[in-house]
């Protein structure tokens, strides 16, 4: 998986200054606690979420307030969470979701 | 467990705290459900948490939030955060999902207040990472102080566009442009409703300034300011890389990795549209409302709705919303005089009819423009899908002006988001191409459930009857 660059920068971290330690893709990513996954990801690098379930083509988060479904990711195993409404947690496993079509059709 | 309560309140923003915070104080017994793992909705987002710094950058307007979730958290009450509701029924039940199992709670009185969300106006190149909405950016920054190392470019039309641009400039992120897609002369049929607009001259003031002053300062920072923006396109090969369009007889073009689009508010009006509230269609503002009464009611008599989610008015009217409906309930449970319910009514109402006077001119001023829907036949309208607009037209084409029957032939509007993201184009396609008036197409339906449930969380339910409190 080809990990870019991220396009965002935390300007202003949280008033407490916590962090916590998550897994994206098996690697370590230290970033501030309390904070939404998407905000996590978005803030790590510019790689895409998921892949759309109807053509594969690459995802990331459209609306960031649980509407559009454009930021699935398995998130401890499981599948289709919305990363734009789940909180990071120390120790979370997150990867992206690539779910293959002939499964859903 | 506990699964019954006088009154449930879905959603936590200004009109979901107003209402449950009153509801709380005339004594009922009242839970609160929201997606968020906070209070404060999409306008006061991660407020109890938010550091100086971020409120200095977002503003008295997001402050002003704080004493609504104070009161709110002070109230007795039982708040259930990070709970996804996927059912409601007119007879008082709700369906949710929460840390992986499923639950049932019941009450006298349902308070939809879902709130609103951006017009989702597919183009071609949309779906592409790095295309996000303004109010999506908003949200980065208010979580996590989030904001872009790269130039920006921001489309559309609205106060929001501007409200953004101020952001990022006060937080020294770059922008490449800004793309105004408001039609020219949009003011003169905007003209007639300016007199009573000027009536709140200070809040009207207060628009103006921040607008000339974002034109100041991009003015300051050579970024370049285009009109009458039209045929805005999203290329990139994986990701976005560049964004094109028209101003005018000029061709823009610009590489950037972040494009910020927003072209207006609309009610999220999916869980009304579920549960059965009977719904009226705006001409102007080109969007579906419920049909509520100012004291919160809706054809359902168990059911009230309050908040930007009965018509966009903004956060203070949402607020006020919220409160009336709560008034109407402690009065209907016999927890308030008739004479306080008038008198409260009245001065609440009087507030919020004040609060009212400039949506109109705003409505008008910044109309969603007559081609805002006319993508090209490639452009994917149904994200979820992968459905394009060539594929709608050809069904419309048809006879087909049913946006159920187009779903149940090419999957428009079957995926995850159940159609929240494609539904105001496909009423514009149908419309086009039927020639019918969108109040005279019907409806896209919601079928529960509204938001994905997993079969193990069906499997670790509590869907029972039993009060075990």
């Amino acid at each position: 998986m080809n990990k870019g660059k991220s396009k965002f920068i935390w300007s202003n971290p949280s008033a407490t200054g916590n962090t916590v330690t998550i897994y994206f893709e098996e690697e370590p990513c230290v970033v501030p606690a309390g904070i939404t996954v998407a905000a996590a990801l978005l803030g790590h690098d510019d790689e895409h979420f998921c892949q759309s379930a109807a053509n594969q083509e690459n995802r990331a988060p459209y609306c960031l307030m649980g509407v559009c479904f454009e930021c699935l990711v398995e998130i401890d195993g499981h599948k289709n969470r919305q990363a734009c409404l789940e909180p990071v947690f120390e120790g979370m496993r997150v990867k992206r979701q690539h779910e293959i079509v002939e499964e859903i059709k | 467990m506990k699964n019954a309560y006088d009154a449930i309140i879905i959603g936590a923003g200004p009109a979901g705290l107003a209402c449950s915070t009153e509801l709380s104080k005339s004594g009922l017994d009242v839970a609160v459900l929201d997606e968020q793992a906070g209070p404060g909705g999409q306008i006061y987002r991660n407020i109890s948490k938010a550091s100086p710094g971020q409120h200095s950058i977002l503003g008295d307007d997001y402050t002003a939030g704080l004493k609504l979730v104070q009161a709110f958290q002070e109230a007795s009450l039982d708040f259930f955060p990070r709970t996804r509701v996927w059912q409601a029924e007119p007879t008082g039940e709700v369906f949710m999902s929460a840390d992986g199992r499923s639950r049932k709670l019941s009450a006298k009185y349902l308070v939809l207040s879902t709130g609103a969300m951006e017009r989702p106006v597919p183009f071609p190149g949309w779906t592409l990472p790095g295309v996000m909405t303004c109010g999506g950016m908003s949200n980065l920054f208010k979580d996590s102080s989030l904001s872009p190392t790269e130039p920006v470019v921001l489309a559309g039309s609205g106060p929001l566009l501007w409200l953004i641009a101020e952001h990022l400039f006060a937080l020294q992120a770059p922008v490449a442009a800004i793309l105004d897609t408001t039609p020219l002369g949009q003011i003169f049929p905007a003209m007639k409703d300016m007199p009573k607009a000027l009536l709140r001259f200070g809040f009207m003031m207060k628009g103006v300034k921040m607008i000339a002053a974002v034109h100041r300062t991009a003015l300051k920072k050579k970024v370049p300011i285009y009109r009458n923006v039209k045929k805005l396109c999203a290329e990139g090969d994986g990701r976005l890389q560049c964004v094109k369009a028209k101003s005018g007889k000029k061709d823009l073009v610009f590489d950037t990795s972040l494009l910020l689009v927003s072209e207006g508010i609309i009610p999220n009006t999916s869980l009304f549209r579920q549960v059965g509230c009977a719904h009226k269609w705006d001409s102007v503002q080109r969007y579906w409302y419920p049909d509520v009464a100012s004291d919160g009611r809706t054809n359902l008599p168990a059911v009230f709705i309050a908040g930007d989610g009965n018509f966009v008015h903004g956060a203070k009217s949402a607020e006020l919303k919220g409160r009336l409906t709560a008034l109407t309930i402690a009065k209907e449970m016999h927890r308030m005089s008739k004479a306080d319910y008038r008198r409260l009514t009245k001065q609440i109402g009087d507030e919020l009819q004040k609060e009212l006077l400039p949506r109109p001119f705003i409505d008008a001023l910044y109309a969603p423009r007559p081609d805002l829907f006319s993508m090209t036949d490639e452009t994917v309208v149904c994200r979820c899908e992968g459905v394009t607009a060539g594929r709608i037209r050809d069904l419309v084409g048809q006879g087909y002006t049913d946006h159920n029957e187009i779903k149940a032939i090419i999957r428009c509007g079957m995926g995850p988001c159940q159609g929240r993201m494609c539904g105001s184009a496909v009423l514009e396609l149908v419309a086009e191409g039927s020639g019918l008036q969108p109040k005279e197409i019907r409806q896209h339906r919601l079928r529960p459930p509204i938001k994905p449930v997993s079969l193990q969380e069906l499997a670790n339910s509590n869907l029972g009857d039993s009060d075990e409190s």
